[in-house]
């Protein structure tokens, strides 16, 4: 049986624990509230560019626009979204799951996986499995300012005009809902597989009460989808990053819910240990006398 | 004709970060990607694509005009009613007034050119950016 004191300094142990779960608790909760505002202000954003975007692909005349046509690169581009701290659970062990199903996927079919990375727990996991990473994302914190957004979407948009990459998809942890988040793969790249992802997630009601053709267009169709594609892509980045860091926060509240919960646990039985064994002590320090006292 | 223009409509002004205006207005001002474009009741429906520049709102019921400050998006028209998305718009009108003071006179300082603070504080604004905020504030009637 563990002495008094060491029972003590278990207890202290599992009490600093304790507090440090918390705070990291209550800091992601503080972050979580604050992504979670900016998520739900921007959903009426995402539907009326679903809109957009469904009026545009349902127009008579269809738009033929290299983002919009699968080219024949067999090289393919990979943003993977993870953490750059641990302690969330299970949330970057999800995305290194769909990493080496990429990764399965690219040699299967003799592709080409060039990839892109933010957070240093998924930049740490391609190192350690010898992957290549073109670039870093570490300039920023979390969520890309506007700037920086269109810089990313600009480059992949050029890459994929030229022929570079045939395919652009994001590895993400998605937030469905606060009781529902999943790691996923997002096409962005042909434009058309994110039509289908924002007309489908869209809450709108379809069909529209006007068609394509129904609108006056300023500038000619072609530059309005060119426009609008650039629009969805940097949107839906700038959505990606987002739902991320809203699923990261919300996967380490539960985690250190959970651990804090379980301190307090350890705190009381080790307290109940502690009395038990503090009685015991004193019960034999009292036969100690009272046998001394018999024995004179 | 005229009467047929005369009156309200829904204005709608988003961007990825939130809804900045949700009204009834009876003109609205936005910056086309060709030049101003002015939308009246019963515009007939339209899609343009947007450029850099001042989006004004009149006849709001119960308030002022509004100014913002648009860059690139989308103008949406149909049914009495303007849905205007857009990348990032800026309003003197909606930020707290220490941080407009702040971001206009930043605006003043690229505009009147002094190189020596822009190199120091970095290059926030376009220049042509920078000169329709302080143009914007004008208008508005907000001044450092």
């Amino acid at each position: 049986m563990a002495s008094i004191r060491q029972i003590k300094h278990r207890q202290q142990a599992a009490e600093n624990i304790s507090k440090v779960t918390g705070t990291m608790e209550t800091i992601s909760a503080v972050r979580y509230r604050h992504h979670y505002k900016k998520w739900v202000e921007g959903l009426d954003f995402y539907d009326n560019l679903a809109r957009l975007a469904y009026l545009t692909v349902t127009a008579e005349n269809t738009i033929k626009h290299p983002l919009l046509i699968a080219n024949d690169s067999r090289c393919h581009a990979l943003l993977v979204i993870g953490s750059d701290r641990g302690l969330c659970g299970a949330y970057n062990s999800n995305i290194n799951r769909l990493i080496d199903v990429h990764v399965k996927m690219a040699k299967r079919f003799s592709r080409q996986l060039k990839v892109y990375a933010k957070g240093v727990k998924a930049v740490n996991y391609l190192n350690h499995r010898g992957i290549e990473i073109t670039e870093v994302y570490d300039d920023f914190d979390e969520v890309p300012s506007v700037e920086r957004t269109q810089g990313i979407a600009e480059g992949f948009m050029e890459q994929y005009s030229a022929g570079q990459i045939g395919r652009l998809s994001i590895v993400y942890t998605r937030f469905f809902s606060t009781a529902s988040q999943r790691a996923q793969t997002l096409s962005i790249l042909p434009v058309a597989e994110l039509i289908d992802d924002l007309t489908t997630r869209a809450t709108v009601i379809w069909p529209w009460e006007l068609n394509f053709e129904d609108f006056i267009l300023s500038p000619d169709e072609n530059e309005i989808f060119e426009s609008l594609a650039g629009m969805m892509i940097r949107t839906a980045i700038t959505g990606c990053f987002r739902e991320a860091a809203l699923s990261e926060h919300l996967s380490r509240i539960i985690a250190m819910r959970n651990a804090t919960d379980n301190a307090l646990e350890m705190i009381e039985s080790l307290g109940r240990e502690y009395n038990r064994a503090r009685q015991g002590q004193i019960t034999g320090e009292l036969l100690d006398i009272v046998g001394g006292s018999l024995g004179n | 004709m005229v009467s047929l223009s005369v009156g309200t409509f829904k204005c709608v002004l988003m961007t990825p970060e939130g809804t900045l205006l949700d009204c009834k207005a009876s003109a609205v001002t936005l910056p086309g990607h060709d030049g101003s474009l002015g939308i009246l009741r019963n515009h007939a429906p339209m899609l343009c694509k947007l450029g850099l520049g001042i989006m004004v709102v009149r006849g709001v019921v119960d308030s002022n005009d509004s100014y913002y400050l648009l860059e690139g998006g989308f103008a949406r028209v149909s049914q009495n009613s303007l849905t205007v998305l857009a990348y990032d718009a800026i309003s003197l009108q909606g930020m707290a007034e220490d941080k407009a003071r702040d971001t206009l006179a930043r605006a003043n300082e690229i505009v009147v050119g002094n190189a020596y603070i822009r190199r120091q504080k970095g290059q926030e604004f376009s220049s042509e950016k920078a000169r329709l905020l302080v143009k914007m504030a004008e208008m508005s009637g907000f001044s450092l």
